[in-house]
């Protein structure tokens, strides 16, 4: 099952577009995250070195993929990607440029609408104690805290509680994504 | 050095392992208690392939696992060789016991990074 494609526009007037990730979309996809800002990484990731970069795309890739396109280049990208005990962690990036405009938020809620469709049922990530505006995000998707220490809390989601319809935070365009944030959605 | 079951730990081990040959100095592997007999002798077999005389040790009841590598980094005056995990998305997650084990380190910590890893 493909997931149809949803349309809108940010809140700088952009015509966004989010889709499944497609293979072909693997060069515009790189390219993304080879002009991210290298401050924005968190925890190890993405990666700098383009070997390394080339390499973690394909990890998160074998995953549940959901890309924001904007005029012909991907901006952001979401992914739960499987682990070893058999439930999927989540990664999302949003280019520094298109931050802050509702991309994030639209973004997180189509991956995890997929990925119920897809079958997922958990859904967990980890998050630095000092990023206040990501914890906001996934708590208004329903991420709920399950471990915290001093430097990375752990965040974890049953897909069946998920609410069906609609972005998290009222309007299209309402939900609270960050100016700028460490992690980078 | 810290060893426990991942990847990034046995990786870390064997980096641990070129480290002591060149010194021509033995290794405590502190094992985590998941660590079964089994790895425990990996761990002591590696060491042999590299000429390295490795002692295994294992946390008694009650203790943890970084007390332990603590206790005999302070003990041999040496310094210690962690792995931080990896996760599904390669974040790199240190957790509660490596921090508390950074922050109260009794000397030199290398913190190993694998170079296959992104």
């Amino acid at each position: 099952m493909s997931m149809p494609a949803a349309a809108f526009w940010d809140r700088m007037g952009r015509p966004v577009q989010l889709g499944e990730y497609r293979p072909e979309e693997r060069g515009l996809l790189v390219a993304m995250y080879r002009a991210f800002d290298p401050d924005q990484r968190a925890q190890g990731i993405p990666p700098l070195h383009p070997l390394r970069l080339a390499e973690w795309v394909e990890v998160l890739t074998e995953g549940v993929n959901v890309v924001a396109r904007c005029e012909g280049r991907v901006v952001g990208h979401a992914a739960l990607v499987p682990d070893r005990a058999g439930s999927h962690e989540l990664a999302i990036f949003v280019h520094q440029d298109y931050q802050g405009a509702g991309i994030g938020s639209r973004l997180l809620q189509a991956l995890l609408e997929l990925g119920r469709a897809r079958g997922v049922r958990h859904v967990w990530l980890t998050v630095e104690p000092w990023n206040a505006r990501a914890q906001a995000l996934y708590r208004r998707v329903g991420f709920q805290r399950s471990a915290a220490d001093p430097w990375e809390e752990v965040w974890e989601l049953e897909l069946g509680e998920l609410p069906v319809t609609g972005p998290p935070g009222g309007t299209p365009d309402s939900g609270a994504s960050p100016e700028r944030s460490p992690g980078g959605w | 050095m810290w060893l426990d079951n991942s990847p990034w730990s046995w990786e870390a081990l064997g980096y641990a392992l070129q480290l002591a040959r060149a010194r021509r100095v033995g290794l405590v592997a502190v094992c985590d208690p998941g660590l079964s007999p089994q790895d425990r002798d990996r761990a002591v077999a590696e060491g042999a392939a590299w000429n390295v005389d490795v002692e295994v040790r294992v946390p008694p009841p009650g203790s943890r696992t970084e007390w332990e590598v603590w206790r005999a980094g302070g003990e041999e005056g040496a310094e210690v060789v962690v792995a931080p995990r990896r996760t599904a998305t390669r974040k790199v997650v240190f957790g509660a016991g490596l921090v508390w084990l950074l922050t109260n380190a009794p000397g030199p910590v290398v913190v190993y990074r694998s170079p296959k890893e992104p």
